[in-house]
């Protein structure tokens, strides 16, 4: 029988092109760098695994100590008539690598609870363990354990038509380069000395008609908030009132039409009060950064201490 | 074996038909065949593509190539030799597929990714009045509901969204997003490479409205020759590239620098906007040969941004190998998945976009907006598939009073990621599933041809495949006939022709579909009505801006039904549309359409 010639490699970014779109390179790397650990290669096991090695995590452990019985070919898409009476965990692992050859697997036949009992530095190797079917016989010492290691784990129950799922985890980090509704950090409590030379060099008196309606809105507020500060000694509106005065202020300042002797349609000026609110906010560290500073985390970094912590430690600094 | 003898009996043993086997698909099949139900048909007209195997498992490197149906047939008899499935390489549209097919299942299953064909199958079953339940996934969103003839909303009971779609003066004249000078590339792609069609132009328009039809201030001619009033004729541009034998030089100086410089000449157009300014194949020796976008260093190459030098040497390397292909194939239909198809596109815009002063795109992101991709990814397909079967016994088990519609939420709300609901009840006005369909259409009947209506509208619009239509005049006069060439010499008039105006009735109706629909005729001569333009009347009005990812916004071409068999469709991620619920307030507006089915722009 001839040698059938060795295929050639898809390439990644080909076969990954559709997750690509959705998470990205770095989602895409962070899930190549991931070891997942399976307990109990069941139907459910199975399932959460196939969607983890489809994509391209990095690697998978299957721990299960039990052999194939009938009942599993029943329900279980990753088990065949050949696997009868072998290793479960083996057999699942095998069936699975099948589906994505840029993924690793082992298989460990070894009873949890020895497992935990006798070798617990194993689970540190991973990324997260997914215990699936255990009793609370297991899942007790288990969760004691993968806490007191940091591990994440997950806890997977299904019966019939229900199901739980429960995720363990001390920490969980998470840097969102997007965050919905960020405010704009205008600083205008506290200007800088280039924002106030800009907006001090506009005279808007001396400004024509054109000029005068496109302004940019962000130097209007700051020019009659000047105004409203020069009338309030030197304060900054901290009030909903005061604010307000502000806006009436900025209303004030819309050119009048000399023909027809009503104002002008300035959209600039309507933006500026639209916006008022938002940019008159006070410049502080948000609270939740806060809490994050004054962790004990970051207050004693120590040779455990995780990337995030040390970084924020120094971002203290 | 014992297990397998307590499977399939009873009501799992009724047979169902699944339509699509890609990523809702195969987690569809797995779990049937799981659950035990065992009659199963499965038809899908694509075959195995790369792109496939992160998510349709049923696949594996070996079958790329190789019919979707047929393959997932395979697997999931390895899981149950017993199971008895049909497999279908073919497209849902196909005559054999009709009423009476369809009458032959207890339940029918949507796994598909474009609206015609959903429309489609809603109506089939809706005739042959037969459970089906829809679904569609994109990202991390998914959805599914339960049609039920007479009880619940038909697929067409609410407008749907149409694919977003852009005026033709702003892809000829005047572009200013990234997506304009995508379009505008495929429209180019087309008229170098592919079947002629007149919405796709790429000329500078000179009808445009900004210019009240002629532009007195205008007096140049544009390179060919023809006065600006009267836009270069069809047979000018394809013949014209053809006379220089597909020079790229040439055509790039035409299109990037004459034309431009044509545009340039209608003044009012560049009054509040700033000007293009042409390129010339000698100009852009003095680009540098680096991109003017920044950009990481890290990152894939494909997410690179060309240089426009780059982009001009791919141009020209393009149209060659394009039109050598074209030679040997015959016209051709634009294919994401075609190098040299979707280079060609990326050059052509970025050289455009880089004209207009719009920020360029990587190939990778102009994929993505030419090509309609959405995002896909395994999980939210099983989950989907899951919540499918759920109802499916429902459905099986006669309990069609507890099935419900089920949406995936970006967000938790109510601590929920999933909102469930009872299905909403027919709309008493849908022109599909209500007992005497109508809808308005506004035209100049003067000048709307008899074309124009059973393409734009009959076929793309409302879905019919062969429609038939005679007058509503008592005496049944034939207008259209879905019979090859009986009404052909009809075709080229308008509508005045055969004296039809102002609320005249068109009876419709495709016979296969069962689908009969009123078209009510409503004339105006308001001016600037394009004489093959129409509006559906009472049609709700475009939903909202839809959040800005581009890889979902996407209108282009018009693409008969029966192209789909010639080409390979573009199922690749798009296993479809997701309705985004708005849990408060219970209503549902679409996030955004997988369809590459295309429709006409305006």
């Amino acid at each position: 029988m001839s040698q059938e010639p060795t295929p050639k490699p898809i390439s990644k970014s080909t076969r990954y092109d559709r997750q690509l779109r959705l998470w990205g390179d770095k989602g895409q790397a962070t899930l190549e760098s991931a070891h997942v650990c399976l307990i109990n290669a069941s139907a459910i096991g199975s399932e959460t695994l196939k969607n983890l090695v489809l994509p391209g995590v990095g690697k998978i452990t299957v721990v299960d100590s039990n052999k194939v019985m009938g009942r599993d070919l029943g329900n279980n898409f990753f088990l065949d008539q050949d696997s009868l009476g072998l290793s479960r965990a083996d057999r699942v692992k095998e069936l699975l690598l099948e589906i994505n050859e840029e993924v690793t697997g082992e298989s460990v036949a070894t009873d949890i609870n020895t497992l935990i009992n006798e070798n617990p530095e194993f689970f540190k190797q991973f990324s997260v363990v997914i215990a699936t079917q255990v009793s609370e016989g297991i899942s007790l010492p288990l969760s004691r354990l993968l806490w007191s290691q940091r591990v994440p784990l997950i806890l997977v129950k299904s019966y019939g038509f229900i199901g739980s799922i429960r995720v363990a985890t001390p920490e969980h980090c998470i840097v969102e380069a997007k965050p919905d509704n960020a405010l704009e950090d205008l600083r205008f409590d506290k200007p800088f000395i280039e924002l106030e030379t800009h907006v001090n060099s506009v005279e808007l008196d001396k400004l024509d008609k054109t000029e005068h309606e496109h302004v940019p809105y962000l130097v209007l507020i700051y020019k009659y908030l000047q105004k409203w500060s020069e009338q309030n000694g030197g304060r900054y509106p901290s009030k909903y009132k005061e604010k307000k005065e502000v806006k009436e202020l900025i209303r004030q300042g819309i050119r009048i039409n000399p023909e027809t002797g009503g104002p002008e349609a300035e959209e600039n000026f309507e933006e500026a009060m639209n916006n008022l609110n938002t940019a008159l906010t006070e410049t502080k560290v948000p609270s939740n950064i806060d809490t994050i500073l004054k962790d004990d985390n970051c207050e004693q970094l120590t040779a455990q201490s995780t990337p995030f912590w040390i970084l924020t430690a120094a971002l203290k600094k | 074996m014992e297990y397998l003898n307590t499977l399939c009996n009873g009501s799992l043993s009724s047979r169902v038909l699944v339509v699509g086997a890609g990523g809702i698909g195969c987690e569809l099949v797995k779990n049937l065949v799981l659950t035990g139900v065992c009659n199963i048909d499965l038809i899908d007209l694509d075959t195995i593509d790369v792109s496939n195997l992160n998510r349709q498992f049923l696949f594996q490197r070996k079958h790329v190539g190789k019919s979707k149906a047929e393959v997932a047939k395979q697997s999931a008899l390895k899981f149950n030799p017993r199971a008895n499935i049909t497999a279908r390489h073919a497209s849902v549209f196909d005559s054999e597929y009709n009423v009476d097919f369809f009458s032959q299942f207890s339940l029918v299953m949507n796994a598909l990714d474009n609206r015609t064909a959903r429309n489609h199958v809603n109506r089939m079953c809706l005739a042959a009045n037969i459970p089906l339940i829809e679904s569609g996934t994109e990202g991390y969103l998914g959805q599914i509901t339960v049609i039920i003839k007479g009880k619940s909303e038909c697929y067409e009971c609410l407008p749907k969204a149409t694919q977003k779609t852009f005026p033709g003066c702003t892809i000829r004249n005047t572009p200013s997003e990234p997506i304009h000078c995508i379009v505008w590339a495929k429209h180019l792609f087309a008229q170098l490479f592919g079947e002629y069609d007149a919405d796709q132009e790429v000329a500078p328009d000179a009808h445009d409205p900004e210019l009240q039809v002629t532009d007195p201030e205008c007096n140049t001619t544009s390179a060919n020759g023809i006065e600006p009033s009267a836009p270069p004729a069809r047979v000018s541009t394809r013949d014209w590239v053809g006379s220089i034998g597909y020079d790229g030089t040439q055509l790039f100086n035409k299109l990037f620098s004459e034309d431009i410089k044509y545009l340039l000449s209608m003044d009012r157009l560049w009054q509040k906007r700033r000007s293009p300014v042409p390129l010339s194949w000698e100009d852009l020796r003095d680009l540098p040969s680096n991109s003017d976008t920044p950009q990481s260093t890290q990152g894939l190459e494909e997410q690179r941004v060309w240089s426009i030098k780059e982009c001009g040497d791919v141009f020209v390397t393009c149209v060659s190998k394009l039109k050598q292909l074209m030679e040997k194939d015959g016209d051709l239909v634009w294919d994401k998945d075609d190098p040299a198809a979707l280079d060609f596109v990326t050059a052509t815009a970025n050289i455009r976009s880089h004209i207009f002063a719009i920020q360029q795109k990587s190939r990778f992101d102009v994929k993505s907006m030419a090509g309609n991709i959405i995002p896909a990814i395994a999980s939210t397909n099983a989950i989907v598939a899951g919540l499918i079967v759920m109802e499916a016994l429902k459905v099986l088990q006669g309990e069609t009073d507890r099935c419900r519609a089920t949406f995936l939420l970006r967000k938790p709300s109510c601590k929920k990621l999933f909102s469930s609901l009872s299905l909403p009840v027919p709309n008493p006005n849908c022109y599909v599933c209500s007992s005497q369909p109508e809808a308005t259409i506004k035209v100049n009947a003067n000048s709307f041809l008899l074309k124009t209506l059973e393409e734009k509208v009959l076929k793309e619009r409302f879905s019919m495949i062969a429609p038939d239509v005679e007058i509503d005049d008592g005496k049944g006069t034939i207008l259209i006939s879905s019979e090859e060439g009986e009404t052909e010499e009809n075709m080229a008039w308008p509508l005045a022709h055969f004296n039809i105006g102002n609320n005249d009735r068109l009876k419709c109706d495709d016979f296969m579909q069962n689908f009969q629909l009123v078209l009510i005729i409503l004339h105006t001569e308001e001016g600037d009505m394009d004489p093959a333009s129409f509006e559906v009347v009472g049609d709700v009005p475009k939903p909202e801006p839809e959040p800005s990812n581009n890889s979902t916004m996407e209108i282009v071409t018009v693409n008969q039904i029966g192209k789909q068999k010639r080409r390979r469709a573009d199922s690749e991620g798009g296993e479809g549309e997701v309705c985004e619920l708005d849990s408060k307030r219970a209503k549902v507006s679409v996030v955004s359409d997988g369809s590459e089915d295309e429709c006409i722009a305006y």
